[in-house]
């Protein structure tokens, strides 16, 4: 029982940790710009698709993938922004119609992709997949990287967000837009910046993702699900509540598999998301509002 | 003017004349037969749709280059259940049967094909599946199997863990759906005959790409074989997480496919399947022309996937059609397929297979075809036992 136990919390440990960056990733625009993001899943699809196209058909090299994968993904979150949400607001648009020009835009991204690429999963080679065992627990090298590679990026964004003027300045928007605006910030500059790197950011998590799954059209949306999850269960606005937020899902998922079989990890995630807002409503770090 | 009408009036005079004296229409200008197929076309068992409907068209396409079935041309009709969607497939059935009028639907996986089963009685249309193997789709009127079920093959899977690994302890791994709850079911009733026990039962969603809870609980249980009731991809993803996940006790499975292969790569190694397997390397006449033809057309050597949806059209409606034709029937007409496959079941007929030989459709939906225990050896299958009387004969 111990043994399944600290197996299961290392599971829940390294699952937690992409949700946990993929939560930041989507949590960063929301917070800053009040967008309901929904098309950060097609950010994820388009992203993946350039690297495996790259590296599964051109050959280059998986770190340069990863590159690609950033700065396509860097792109389209700024082109979709600038194309898409800028002329919305302009005309004064409320958040339901923005929401509902994202979902347009994922259905419709997601269909163009599977026409320009078919419908066959696809997947992107290069990465040696092989068992690391650590007394009781054993994981795979790509969790592995999915571990370090989360941490390493998420504690960099914090210590930008944190020790940067600009990252002062993102947090200042997403705290009060208008006093921010009053001390010189210009509030659109920042939101193009929050959707270039929350867009990387989940551009390099749908790369880790990739390298244990196949990629397909629809790759990006189960992901960014699980984000909103982890957002919401960490508190809406707060960047460390979403990290908190995504640790707490995967640890909750897995560890459920203490007591029910293995597929009831969906099941457990809404209702450990349903009994956080019960009790707090604003998220486990979230603040209070009146 | 008078000279317009009077063009005009000759033009009228020599189409009535035409529409009159013309002859017949061949009948290669006849309505071509339609048949339906509801498969996997996107999602995670895309691949499974498109072996299927290679396997389909390749048998059409032959039958029309030599002038059609009696000069009647056959026409596929492709509607997609997105990997196992149910309410897709209803969607996709409905149009085929009322706007299309399908006279037969070429099925694929339990879930779909239960779903439109109810909906080919109401039209009295026949229903081939060479796909789905849950054992709920055994004696559902209108509804022929030409794949063997999971209630006949999982049982050789405990057999074998039994005979060959000394196996008390089965661990199982499968699909949430109709199939892989089957292929359990099969392996627990197997499993109380033969003297073992099922120390741990791990549903997963299809295509799941993660198992590690799943992983987690059954090396906890600590059994001596995990038996996998999961198709495709899947069993690759599988072989290679409770590989990394240090499960080294053997690991035995009905279903085995190139892109799993490809997946699980050295980690499948050893895997073993019980499974009624086509095999292109086999010298039969049948199989040797079907093989030529797919790689020609494909540059591939063809799945046991694209075999059954092959026999489907040429060795199976092919025949039924001309019986129609012979006397005097329409096989476009909803009902007239269906009929004259429980006439040709009735009379005992056999079909062809490019399995080798013949297979045995029987009237309770389940059809019988050479069955074998096969193991992975480098990158392909190899015949470890053959199944005889119920009984495996292991290869020396």
């Amino acid at each position: 029982m111990l043994a399944l136990a600290a197996q299961l919390a290392t599971n829940g440990l390294i699952s937690g940790s992409l949700y946990a960056l993929l939560g930041v990733s989507w949590g960063l625009i929301f917070a800053t710009t009040k967008i309901f993001h929904f098309a950060h899943a097609l950010t994820l699809t388009v992203a993946v698709y350039a690297a495996v196209l790259a590296v599964g058909q051109w050959g280059w090299g998986l770190p340069a993938g990863f590159l690609l994968a950033a700065v396509v993904g860097c792109l389209f979150g700024v082109a979709t922004e600038r194309v898409v949400y800028r002329p919305l607001r302009r005309v004064n648009a409320t958040s339901l119609n923005i929401f509902l020009a994202s979902l347009g835009l994922l259905i419709a991204g997601e269909s163009a992709v599977l026409i320009v690429f078919g419908p066959q999963a696809r997947d992107l080679p290069g990465f040696p997949i092989s068992g690391i065992a650590l007394g009781p627990v054993a994981f795979t090298t790509v969790e592995g990287l999915w571990l370090a590679g989360s941490w390493a990026l998420l504690l960099l964004l914090i210590a930008w967000l944190w020790w940067t003027r600009y990252g002062r300045a993102i947090r200042a928007v997403a705290s009060n837009r208008e006093l921010a605006q009053c001390v010189g910030i210009d509030p659109e500059r920042m939101s193009l910046l929050v959707f270039g790197i929350g867009s990387a950011l989940v551009g390099l998590g749908g790369m880790l993702l990739a390298l244990r799954d196949t990629v397909s059209p629809t790759i990006g949306v189960q992901p960014v699900l699980t984000a909103f999850i982890a957002v919401f269960l960490g508190g809406i606005g707060s960047i460390p509540g979403a990290v908190l937020g995504g640790l707490v899902l995967g640890l909750a998922e897995n560890m459920g598999g203490l007591l029910l079989p293995g597929h009831w990890q969906g099941v457990i995630a809404f209702v450990v998301l349903f009994s956080v807002l019960v009790f707090r409503p604003s998220g486990l770090l979230g603040v209070r509002t009146r | 003017m008078r000279g317009n009408r009077l063009w005009v009036g000759m033009s009228l005079v020599m189409m009535a004349g035409w529409a009159v004296l013309a002859p017949p229409a061949p009948a290669e200008a006849q309505e071509p037969v339609k048949l339906g197929m509801i498969l996997a076309m996107t999602g995670p068992g895309a691949f499974y749709g498109q072996v299927m409907s290679r396997g389909a068209q390749l048998a059409v396409d032959q039958i029309n280059k030599a002038g059609g079935i009696g000069g009647r041309r056959l026409q596929i009709l492709i509607e997609d259940h997105k990997s196992g969607d149910a309410d897709a497939a209803v969607t996709g059935a409905r149009k085929l049967l009322d706007v299309d009028k399908v006279p037969v639907i070429l099925t694929s996986y339990s879930a779909p094909t239960l779903a439109i089963q109810p909906l080919a009685v109401e039209k009295k249309v026949l229903l081939l599946n060479g796909g789905g193997v849950g054992s709920v789709l055994v004696g559902k009127r209108n509804l022929y199997n030409t794949r063997m079920l999971s209630s006949q093959t999982a049982p050789f899977v405990v057999q074998w863990a039994v005979s060959r690994h000394s196996a008390k302890r089965v661990a199982t791994l499968f699909w949430n759906d109709a199939a892989g709850q089957g292929v359990n079911g099969a392996i627990k009733e197997a499993c109380g005959k033969l003297g073992c026990q099922v120390v741990a039962e791990e549903p997963h969603d299809i295509g799941a790409k993660s198992y590690s809870a799943q992983i987690a609980r059954i090396k906890a249980a600590r059994p001596d074989v995990l038996a996998l009731g999961s198709f495709g991809d899947d069993v690759g993803y599988i072989l290679t997480q409770a590989r990394a996940y240090g499960i080294t006790v053997p690991i035995l499975g009905v279903d085995w496919t190139p892109n799993a292969q490809k997946i699980g790569g050295k980690t499948m190694e050893g895997y073993a399947i019980a499974v009624d397997r086509f095999d292109p390397a086999a010298g039969d006449d049948k199989t040797k022309a079907f093989v030529e033809a797919y790689k020609a057309a494909h540059k591939d050597s063809p799945e046991f996937y694209a075999a059954n949806y092959y026999e489907h059209v040429e060795l199976i409606l092919r025949p039924l059609m001309k019986r129609i034709l012979d006397r005097g029937g329409d096989p476009a007409k909803q009902g007239e397929l269906l009929g004259e496959m429980e006439r040709a079941l009735s009379a005992r007929l056999k079909f062809a297979s490019v399995y080798g030989g013949d297979m045995q459709i029987h009237p309770d939906g389940t059809v019988s075809k050479p069955l074998g225990v096969y193991d992975v050896k480098g990158d392909a299958l190899t015949l470890i036992g053959r199944i005889v009387d119920g009984k495996i004969q292991a290869r020396p």
